[in-house]
């Protein structure tokens, strides 16, 4: 006899965010009083799907299927998911797509019960991810600000199984119900040079010399004299893309056609890229490209006080 | 036999010492590459180990094992991709204690005395500095500046001249049949027979001819254009800095005196890029480029980023 529940007998998750994915994973796991049966969509086919779930059992069961989206057999399947009554919940199939296009057979048990989509960031797409962060720190009984999620960020990276661990790291330190300070970020979290270096040179690019500084403390503060030449590469790749776009932009080509022309997606390009080349004109670029020159020779060189060196062409081209 | 190396009258007379067995000290053989340098201590060498008569293409054991590389007691060591390290050079020195296994002496030839790592260059500081009594020393350097001075301070320096681009070309047109490109080859050699032999065998007129069109994309003023170009030839930007400088040379000779020109097969195009532009930009970029090339000697800087900013400095 079926179980009378709140449960759908589908749960789908879907899209390209791993971290997302996985914790639907574990909550699925999580629901008390039922038993769990973890089963991976490559190794298993429909039909043993179906038998699973037709076996019977007095105890209410949650079957996972992660990597749904590279189970083969659809036929039982499909016939299994027609066949099921909305409210019976007594076997519930909780599929794990990690795809950002749903299968055919998935889509049908979605239709009779539950489904998430769960959609990667976009690295440049920052107001989702504040309200995201946002949401981790209320649910740790803590509290953040948008300026410190943008520091958070640069600090950090984007990637998100980062971000919920020094988020918990920076909810224990500063406290339950304490607000999440700049100074806690300084203090607490281990930064991404990866990130680092880019963000480093959006900022300089973007004139936001007191961000550009920061984030070059931050990570001269980890990697000592060794990041020198990294920030150096990155300033030089940003200073050349940013020239590139100004020419074009100088020469009447429209956003969407620089955007294929230099590589990036329409959206990132109109919304930082675009605005970024603005604040330059083309003459200042090339002496900037000039100054890169000189400053790639002294930092791979035998020049002194190297640090003092990077700091100042930033400032001048951040000006 | 040392009979065989032609134009480098100089080394030839200074090797001829060592053959005699007048010259025990260490020698730095400086020279561009393709000269000659490694071909004359060979050819010195087979004629001091000869068992034959020492006559040209002898074909006793030591002769022919010396241009296999095979002797034991002519060793070779060369810097490829890397620098020489300290492992290479123990075991280089540990040989040279040795007694010779065939030959009266031990040869050995450093080729890439420039290329030393510091522990390696003090590892071989006292050898050199008092060779054992049955070993020869052969230190090969472009440039003797390059060469630590500890080093080049103990070792005679020989130098080698540039060929003559009639010898060039007489070695070319035995691989090229097609007079004109022989030619163009020849004279990209710069007068290193091994350097034209290398790029006709490698086909490099067409990386000149992308320098040619990063040239014209840059007077065009297209940023997009001068950077992609540039780009697409990345990994021979080394060598597109040489032909860069090939051609910067041509722009500026094709009036003062046409029979100089390098790229003869592109007479009409450089004909054309000459007037536009002034001769000061041309002559700086020039000297620009060849800046470039010195300071890619010894730093190694991005040339990508420093090509792209010579090219726009001078015409954007």
């Amino acid at each position: 006899m079926a179980a009378k529940s709140s449960f759908k007998p589908f749960v789908i998750s879907f899209g390209k965010e791993d971290f997302l994915l996985d914790r639907d994973l574990y909550k699925a796991r999580q629901w008390v009083g039922r038993r769990t049966i973890l089963l991976d969509g490559e190794e298993i086919n429909g039909e043993q799907l179906v038998s699973l779930c037709d076996g019977y059992s007095e105890n209410p069961r949650t079957i996972i299927v992660d990597n749904a989206h590279k189970m083969k057999g659809d036929k039982p399947f499909r016939a299994y998911i027609e066949s099921k009554q909305p409210e019976d919940s007594s076997v519930i199939i909780v599929g794990i797509v990690r795809s950002e296009k749903l299968p055919d057979v998935w889509s049908l048990a979605m239709a009779k019960g539950k489904g998430y989509e769960r959609k990667a960031f976009k690295s440049w797409d920052n107001s989702a991810l504040s309200t995201w962060i946002k949401l981790e720190v209320g649910n740790l009984k803590s509290s953040i600000d948008d300026e410190t999620i943008k520091f958070l960020i640069q600090c950090v990276g984007t990637d998100l199984y980062r971000l919920s661990n020094e988020i918990k790291k920076l909810a224990l330190y500063a406290g339950s119900l304490g607000k999440i300070q700049r100074d806690h970020i300084v203090l607490v979290t281990t930064t991404s040079p990866k990130a680092d270096q880019f963000m480093l040179s959006e900022a300089v690019m973007a004139k936001d010399a007191r961000r550009a500084l920061n984030t070059f403390s931050n990570l001269y503060k980890m990697s000592g004299d060794d990041c020198l030449v990294l920030v150096v590469r990155a300033l030089m790749r940003q200073v050349e893309k940013t020239a590139l776009i100004r020419s074009l932009l100088d020469k009447g080509v429209s956003e969407t056609d620089i955007a294929v022309l230099v590589g990036m997606k329409e959206w990132p390009f109109k919304n930082v890229a675009a605005p970024i080349a603005r604040k330059h004109d083309l003459k200042s670029l090339l002496k900037h490209m000039g100054q890169l020159c000189k400053l790639d020779a002294d930092v791979k060189g035998p020049a002194r006080s190297k640090r003092t060196l990077v700091e100042l062409t930033m400032l001048s081209i951040a000006q | 036999m040392l009979a065989d190396v032609r134009h480098q009258t100089e080394a030839v007379r200074y090797l001829r010492r060592f053959v005699d067995g007048a010259l025990t000290s260490p020698v730095l053989l400086v020279g561009a590459s393709g000269v000659g340098r490694r071909f004359s201590v060979q050819q010195a060498v087979s004629e001091a180990f000869c068992m034959g008569e020492r006559a040209p293409k002898c074909d006793c054991y030591s002769c022919l094992t010396i241009i296999q590389g095979t002797h034991p007691d002519f060793v070779t060591l060369t810097a490829d991709s890397k620098d020489i390290g300290v492992d290479a050079v123990r075991d280089l020195t540990a040989k040279a204690r040795d007694y010779p296994s065939v030959a009266s002496m031990r040869c050995f030839l450093i080729d890439g005395a420039d290329r030393f790592t510091v522990p390696a260059a003090n590892a071989l500081l006292k050898t050199l500095e008092e060779p054992p009594a049955k070993s020869r020393f052969f230190l090969i350097s472009e440039t003797s500046e390059q060469v630590l001075p500890t080093i080049r301070s103990r070792c005679g320096q020989l130098r080698y001249n540039r060929l003559p681009e009639a010898f060039v070309l007489s070695v070319l047109l035995q691989y090229e049949h097609d007079d004109a490109k022989a030619l163009v080859y020849s004279r990209m050699g710069e007068g290193s027979a091994g350097n034209a032999i290398q790029y006709w065998g490698a086909g490099r007129l067409s990386l000149r001819d992308q320098v040619f069109r990063v040239v014209q994309n840059a007077l065009d003023r297209d940023l997009a254009a001068l950077f992609s170009s540039v780009d697409a030839m990345e990994k021979d930007i080394p060598l597109a800095l040489k032909f860069l400088e090939q051609l910067l040379h041509d722009v500026l000779m094709i009036r003062v005196d046409p029979m100089r020109v390098i790229h003869v097969d592109r007479m009409a195009d450089l004909k054309a890029l000459e007037p536009k532009t002034s001769l000061r930009v041309w002559v700086n970029l020039a000297n620009k480029a060849r800046a470039l090339q010195g300071q890619y000697r010894t730093t190694p800087v991005h040339l990508p980023f420093h090509l792209k900013t010579i090219f726009t400095e001078s015409f954007i």
